[in-house]
């Protein structure tokens, strides 16, 4: 028996004989009380599901308001000592806990015995994306597989260009690639690559490289996981990808203030911590350098599979550094300055938000003439499509609020209504039932006159009550004027 | 996907409580312990609301179980200034004494 079936027996066994308690006690602060440890009890059966917001909001309203109210009125009301002494029917008791128990057999028994099987969800079709980073001009991307009835042909994707993600039945499909204007392959047809989806799996599909043909090299096709799940608080996931063939190895890091590098220096210790040295004259210490812990994503190696990391949000200032030659790089400079050589790209004003997944390649620039160097771009430096929303947590506050807000937003409004309507109810209710007849004549004497003189007199004649009213009274208009 | 509590189990203790929570609105004479109760019956019904949107994998049902919390402390509130008002008038919350509609 696992661990949590025991919890929750437990604590389904403890709801039950709160709830028994409260029915049978005579107090009736005591029933309040069993009823308060069975909604703490149902509160911790709600965490078991996955309901954390449920669960506080019935501790905070269910435990801390209505059962609150309900001990003020039993203690305004005196009404603790219930009596019972009176009873109407004599065969109430019985007949009500037979027909209970057999309410309850009737719905428990064929759920438990018949060994029903609810369904569960299946898990989502794959979604793939594809994004064209390779070194050519516009492309047209063909989808085949076993599982389509005719190829999924995306005609024209311009250089840094994204598709939206298309949902497809899982299995093994393969991608094609010819230039949008002569049609002819970019690859040998024999050599398309082959990407297999599986359900659940949010992907996108990179393509990027060169087309040579002297060197025999084409682009190639890398398919990059993405994940709809969200990142931790106040950060957002990065998958990075190095599609930039010169560089070999790139990370992406945080750049230090005015501009510069942060690299930190360390001493090289052999397997017993001490500092290894270089010459045998032991007076050099050998040091190491590395860039400072505000590295966004490290180890981009060139079409190896892609880097996934988190940081927090905020506006930076970012760069991609080339990794491959970074003591070089140090060495050469002078130490106080920064290390302008080893930048490949920089971003300037890089904004990252929460609760989002960013996908950031590093891609060369097609050439606009022959015999150029290639340029690192990165796709969509806006970061516009290639910026994924995620979904909070089930069960979240946060995933509460995107449904209600959305999707239930009238029923909120009506509920709204609903507790300003019981609000005022509770207030006309809460009026004394009716005032006595003093109370009434001492309210007419010390009353302004709201009410005209001729008036006054008339009610006080129909009520029996005597009125008093020192007003000033008007002289009475001279007959014939 | 299998849970390691199953969602049946959750489905037949709720059905305990709301049989408990209907026992006492019937057997039960002090006005308030009748509406302590109701909220008994209510709190069951969440709890399968719950255990079905973890199920199903959708918010749906956690959002109908806040509509129903609003909503009893809305019934809870006025159902209570109601036995309050009674009682000033009658001094007695016995429900064997509240027979004043019978024809």
């Amino acid at each position: 028996m696992g661990l949590e079936l025991a919890f929750f027996l437990a604590i389904g066994g403890l709801a039950i004989l709160c709830a028994v308690g409260m029915l049978l006690s005579e107090n009736a602060v005591h029933s309040a009380l069993f009823l308060i440890g069975n909604f703490g009890c149902v509160a911790l059966l709600f965490l078991m599901l996955d309901a954390p917001f449920i669960s506080m909001v019935q501790i905070a309203v269910y435990t801390g308001a209505i059962m609150v109210l309900f001990l003020f009125v039993i203690m305004l009301l005196g009404a603790e000592k219930t009596t019972d002494t009176t009873r109407r029917f004599r065969w109430l008791t019985g007949s009500a806990t037979t027909l209970a128990i057999a309410f309850l057999l009737a719905v428990s028994v064929p759920l438990v015995a018949a060994g029903l099987t609810l369904p569960s969800i299946p898990e989502p079709a794959p979604q793939v994306r594809v994004v064209h980073a390779a070194n050519l001009d516009s492309v047209n991307v063909t989808i085949t597989g076993p599982t389509l009835e005719e190829p999924i042909v995306i005609a024209n994707l311009v250089f840094s260009e994204a598709t939206d993600f298309i949902t497809l039945p899982p299995g093994d499909y393969t991608v094609g690639l010819t230039l949008a204007e002569t049609g002819a392959p970019v690859m040998p047809p024999t050599a398309f690559p082959v990407i297999s989806l599986e359900a659940g799996q949010v992907s996108t599909a990179v393509a990027y490289g060169e087309l040579n043909l002297e060197m025999r090299s084409f682009p190639q096709l890398a398919l990059l996981p993405n994940s709809f799940a969200g990142p931790s608080d106040d950060a957002a996931r990065f998958v990075t990808f190095n599609a930039f063939a010169p560089q070999q190895e790139l990370a992406l890091v945080e750049l230090g203030g005015d501009q510069r590098l942060t690299v930190v220096e360390r001493p090289i210790r052999d397997d017993e911590g001490n500092i290894v040295y270089a010459d045998e004259a032991q007076t050099v210490p050998v040091t190491e350098f590395a860039l400072s812990d505000r590295v966004i994503a490290g180890d981009l190696v060139y079409g190896e599979t892609a880097t996934i990391s988190e940081f927090p949000e905020g506006t930076y200032e970012v760069a991609f550094v080339d990794m491959t030659n970074l003591t070089g790089y140090i060495a050469a400079a002078d130490p106080q300055g920064s290390v302008q050589e080893a930048i490949v790209l920089r971003l300037p004003d890089y904004e990252i938000e929460q609760a989002t997944e960013q996908t950031v390649i590093l891609a060369a620039e097609p050439p606009q003439q022959e015999g150029i160097a290639p340029r690192p771009t990165v796709l969509d430096a806006a970061h516009e499509y290639l910026t994924l929303d995620t979904i909070a947590a089930f069960g979240s506050p946060l995933a509460i609020g995107q449904v209600m807000f959305t999707d239930y937003l009238l029923p909120v409004n009506m509920v709204g209504f609903l507790l300003l309507v019981a609000l005022v109810g509770v207030i006309v209710l809460s009026r004394p039932a009716g005032i006595t007849v003093e109370q009434r004549r001492r309210s007419v004497r010390y009353a302004r006159r709201r009410v005209s003189r001729p008036l006054v007199s008339v009610i006080s004649e129909q009520t029996g009550s005597d009125v008093v009213v020192d007003t000033p009274r008007l002289e009475p208009p001279e007959s014939g004027d | 996907m299998e849970f390691a509590v199953p969602t049946e189990a959750f489905i037949v203790l709720s059905t305990i409580l709301f049989v408990l929570g209907a026992l006492g609105v019937l057997l039960r004479k002090n006005a308030i312990l009748v509406f302590m109760s109701v909220e008994l019956m209510l709190n069951a019904s969440n709890l399968a609301l719950v255990a079905f949107a973890r199920q199903w994998g959708g918010l749906d049902g956690h959002l109908f179980v806040f509509f129903v919390m609003t909503v009893a402390a809305a019934e809870v509130a006025v159902g209570l200034a109601l036995i309050v008002a009674i009682f000033r008038s009658k001094n007695s919350i016995n429900i064997d004494d509240l027979h004043q509609m019978e024809g």
